[in-house]
């Protein structure tokens, strides 16, 4: 990627109303009568926006003229895959520790041999 | 091909799902997860532990912490109890924090269940949005951190082409 597409690509991304219409269509692809419902924007003002995130290949737009759907472009999105990646590795941290920490508590149990409480 | 031991899937559009099962009866599971000399045992990641917690262990009751990080940040969070049914489930509200114990949304609700395996707990544990609005917002935070990180390449890959170019001129 040049330097211009990727400045392109962060101006794209520096809207909230832009990065709020890429959260969207990370579920799905979808029409731009939709994306305008959650905004109360106007039809062309949400055109607008979406001729930008296109310009910077953020989205890709369907060739039926009747209903010309939005998708999001995987690249360079993968900002969604990789917030849930850092939300399964801070569990999968924490949960390493308590699987040392069990064995740990376990272990003492049975070397006292005594029903033990764990307070 | 590796194979995680903890996993996270998103769930419809509203809720992400944790799994992993642990080699402990779910009643010492259960108690890691309620007590406060347990819980400043495990959680967190290594790099972040606790180093404050109070548990009030009832519906309505609160669970606050401090975790610390490598170079002194503190990182709040509270919990308020939703339901408690020992051993199976555990669920509450989650909040970032502070000091005073503010609740800052957005939250999410998560629900813990417990599930017998012969001596084995498999956790479930499930973080549910109020809305589609609301995950695409929590969604759209991990964008602008990821953001963050990707404008530190771009400053690299300037820095790279300036450094370039100068060299082509000299």
């Amino acid at each position: 990627m040049t330097t211009d597409q990727l400045s392109l690509t962060f101006s794209a991304l520096a809207d909230p109303t832009r990065r709020a219409i890429l959260a969207r269509l990370a579920g799905g692809e979808a029409s731009v009568k939709e994306l305008a419902a959650p905004f109360k924007m106007t039809l062309p003002a949400v055109s607008k926006h979406l001729k930008v995130l296109e310009r910077a290949k953020l989205i890709s737009r369907g060739r039926d003229a009747q209903w010309r759907p939005c998708r999001l472009r995987a690249e360079p999105l993968r900002e969604v895959d990789d917030w849930v990646e850092r939300y399964r590795q801070f569990w999968d941290e924490s949960f390493d520790r308590l699987d040392d920490y069990l064995m740990e508590l376990q272990s003492k149990e049975k070397d006292h041999d005594e029903p033990k409480d764990y307070r | 091909m590796t194979n995680p031991k903890t996993i996270a899937e998103p769930q419809g559009e509203c809720e992400l799902l944790v799994t992993r099962e642990f080699a402990a009866p779910r009643e010492l599971v259960f108690r890691t997860w309620t007590e406060r000399e347990h819980l400043m045992n495990w959680w967190g990641p290594r790099t972040w532990p606790l180093d404050y917690c109070t548990v009030d262990l009832r519906v309505g009751g609160a669970w606050h912490y401090r975790m610390r990080g490598p170079n002194g940040e503190e990182a709040w969070g509270k919990g308020i109890y939703k339901e408690i049914a020992r051993p199976e489930r555990l669920a509450y509200d989650d909040y970032f924090s502070d000091a005073d114990g503010s609740e800052n949304p957005p939250a999410m609700f998560l629900a813990v269940d417990f599930e017998d395996r012969g001596g084995r707990t498999l956790l479930r544990s499930k973080a549910t949005f109020a809305s589609r609005e609301h995950r695409e917002q929590v969604l759209a935070m991990g964008m602008v951190e990821g953001l963050s990180e990707s404008l530190d390449r771009l400053d690299e890959h300037i820095e790279a082409a300036v450094a370039g170019a100068a060299g082509g001129a000299a």
